[in-house]
């Protein structure tokens, strides 16, 4: 499998507008998406992962089951 | 009558698709009143969620691209991000359904719910502990004094929505937002948790916009309903009354969808047949035409607008048109 940047690039450059950052890699046949909050972004404010699982897996294709989602509170 | 603490006019969200932008709610209005509870009911993929979201500006990835939301008589569309961060736990609480994914499980469910507090009001650390026994107290937690020092996966789903429930009235919220708060619970917990947002409701004169796809719960909570399909609103009115009469098609197979005591126990549950479309595929003309059972020609080609049927009721059905009407319209 490999990752549709193309397909990636309205919601990348939509939560790039909310100063957040995506990282997206491939393991196998799932992926593993990580989003990033700069400092003008609102941590609390992205919409809760089922709905970005289902975003994801309308650009891409991938399972929601095999799209893991990591959100800025998960790292803190 | 008093103005609404809650007007949502023409809202218009759209996410970003692979070949352009998704709308998932399309032209969505509804009002809250204060100390009253809206339903906002529909399958998974109704845009129900999407809508409540955006009132909280909780739509990262996402954006309102059309509407109006007032609070209070305040825009909140284009509002500063701090004053709705201000806004939110304060005016506006919210209670999701998965209870875990909002704790924290690094802290004590006391220090959570004291921080929500002191976020918000200038109050003393000891105080915002008394007060976090208190509020669980008032949920019905057992052993509160206790109870403030577990953290999180030491309590059940259920102790855990009481505790998120706590932490949404700690501020005294004008307005709580509850979106499938009882989903993942079993059905004596959900009854417990229903009976506990409407006493809390009640005891503190919240308004609650509680977002569902269970018609029984609607039945149970509500005073009036908001059925959404495909991210339009199909129908609205008081609850007695769209449950009584229903008028759209898409709200009758909600309600016989409903289990019964009558229904067969050993038959498959009561479901719409077909699947909510995904909002980059949406059918031409009425959305929910392909699974209507009483779908006309013209629902293939043209939506139809949402009718007035009774002073604060309305419904999206070609049905209502007179047949004169769509006669003259060919």
């Amino acid at each position: 499998m490999s990752i549709d940047e193309s397909a990636l690039s309205g919601l990348r450059s939509t939560l790039e507008a909310d100063d957040y950052r995506m990282a997206v890699s491939e393991s196998g046949s799932s992926i593993e998406v990580t989003i990033t909050a700069g400092p003008d972004a609102c941590e609390e404010c992205l919409v809760p992962k089922p709905l970005m699982r289902n975003i994801l897996h309308a650009a891409l294709g991938v399972p929601e089951d095999d799209i893991t989602l990591v959100y800025p509170a998960d790292a803190s | 009558m008093t103005a609404p603490l809650l007007d949502v006019r023409d809202l218009t969200v759209r996410f970003p698709g692979p070949t352009g932008p998704i709308e998932a709610v399309s032209g969505v209005s509804f009002d809250v009143r204060a100390g009253e509870t809206l339903a906002v009911v529909g399958e998974s993929g109704s845009g129900k969620s999407v809508s409540s979201l955006a009132v909280l500006g909780l739509l990262g990835g996402g954006r309102v691209t059309g509407g109006s939301i007032r609070f209070q008589g305040e825009e909140l569309v284009g509002a500063d991000p701090e004053r709705l961060r201000r806004l939110r736990g304060a005016d506006i609480a919210m209670i999701f359904q998965n209870p875990m994914s909002s704790l924290d499980p690094l802290f004590t469910v006391g220090d959570q719910i004291a921080e929500a507090l002191r976020i918000h009001r200038p109050v003393s650390r000891r105080d915002a502990r008394r007060r976090a026994v208190e509020l669980l107290t008032e949920v019905g937690l057992p052993d509160p004094a206790r109870r403030v020092r577990s953290y999180p996966h030491e309590l059940s789903g259920g102790q855990q929505q009481r505790v998120m429930i706590a932490m949404a009235l700690a501020c005294e919220p004008a307005l709580l937002i509850a979106d499938e708060p009882t989903t993942a619970l079993d059905v004596t917990v959900e009854a417990q948790i229903l009976d506990l947002l409407r006493r809390a409701q009640r005891d503190h004169g919240t308004a609650l916009l509680f977002v569902t796809h269970d018609m029984g719960v609607v039945a149970e909570m509500a005073d009036r309903v908001l059925v959404m399909y495909a991210g339009r609103v199909v129908e609205q009115g008081p609850v007695r009354e769209v449950l009584r009469d229903p008028r759209n098609p898409y709200t009758r197979a909600l309600i016989e969808s409903i289990p019964t005591p009558a229904t067969p126990r050993d038959l498959p549950m009561p479901a719409i047949p077909g699947n909510v479309p995904h909002p980059s595929d949406l059918p031409g003309g009425c959305r929910f035409h392909p699974r209507c059972p009483a779908a006309l020609d013209r629902c293939a080609t043209e939506e139809a607008p949402l009718h007035a049927l009774a002073p604060g009721r309305t419904s999206r059905c070609w049905r209502h048109v007179p047949a004169e009407e769509v006669a003259r319209a060919g």
